[in-house]
């Protein structure tokens, strides 16, 4: 149902150029999509925002090569990839891309805010591909074949890298007193 | 076992801490940097220089100069000697104006 509602919303855009069908897209997608920056970005609100803006400008520049092969949602985080990539190796350092390094803490000492930090702590501890797959599977509930679909890789080196990831996030999270 | 129990302690992990994020005006900030504003200005532009054009024609009785070039030019061509061209010259011009239209055509698809 959820899906027919996103062609829907598609199908008035591309036809009748009706924008508020766009603006009810971006609404629905835009928690997802923001999230998804947040987390590869390690909490960088600011750069999540113009990352995630970009992705919807794209979205809607390309809207007429969507062909429903795969949901709207897969292929909008299949240009939230393309995006962050394109960010990334633009403003690639000498030193491991991988080595994303957190944000200034945010202030205040609220426990939700801790455990923000926590959740971008744990992150920074993966490899940028380990961080996009655990992200999309974990936070975005994405199949294996959706990981595949949106970053390209196959589904073997997917699976090794949420393997992997989530014996990394295990490790931290033991180690930090959440192992219940 | 361990395996398993490390994915729901990660599982768990991010369930308890997945937040939606508010819009707060985010959606108002990616539609107002939707492309789509210069391309209306541009229609706009489009049509007040078709409006424009139009008076001028009006204005200074362009369709006096228009009669003015017809006539010119039916008096030149009954001055020619159009007995001279046949109907094959005249089919065979049909046809390679039709290709070349139908080639430019198929050219500006692709």
């Amino acid at each position: 149902m959820e899906r027919v509602s996103d062609i829907s919303l598609v199908t008035r855009v591309l036809v009748f150029h009706d924008k508020r069908a766009f603006d009810k897209l971006v609404k629905k997608h835009q928690s997802a999509v923001r999230r998804m920056f947040m987390n590869l970005t390690l909490g960088d609100a600011s750069l999540s925002d113009d990352l995630a803006q970009d992705t919807f400008i794209k979205a809607y520049t390309r809207l007429g090569s969507f062909k429903s092969m795969s949901s709207f949602s897969t292929w909008l985080h299949r240009i939230a990839y393309n995006v962050f990539y394109d960010y990334t190796r633009s403003h690639r350092k000498t030193d491991d891309i991988d080595g994303m390094t957190l944000p200034q803490a945010t202030t205040g000492g609220s426990a939700s805010a801790a455990l923000q930090m926590d959740i971008y702590s744990a992150l920074g501890r993966l490899k940028t591909d380990e961080r996009t797959c655990i992200t999309l599977q974990l936070v975005d509930g994405m199949s294996i074949d959706d990981i595949t679909a949106i970053t390209g890789m196959p589904a073997g080196t997917v699976k090794s890298h949420l393997s992997r990831g989530k014996q990394k996030l295990a490790t931290f999270l033991k180690e930090n007193g959440y192992d219940r | 076992m361990t395996d398993n129990r490390d994915d729901i302690l990660v599982k768990k992990f991010f369930e308890e801490n997945i937040k939606e994020i508010e819009d707060n005006g985010f959606s108002r900030r990616v539609m107002h940097r939707l492309p789509g504003r210069a391309s209306r200005t541009n229609r706009i532009w489009t049509l007040l220089c078709a409006m424009a054009g139009i008076a001028v024609f009006v204005i200074f009785r362009g369709w006096e100069y228009l009669t003015a070039c017809f006539y010119d030019v039916t008096a030149d061509i009954s001055t020619t000697e159009v007995q001279q061209i046949s109907p094959v010259t005249l089919g065979i011009t049909l046809v390679v104006l039709t290709v070349l239209a139908i080639n430019s055509y198929v050219l500006s698809e692709e």
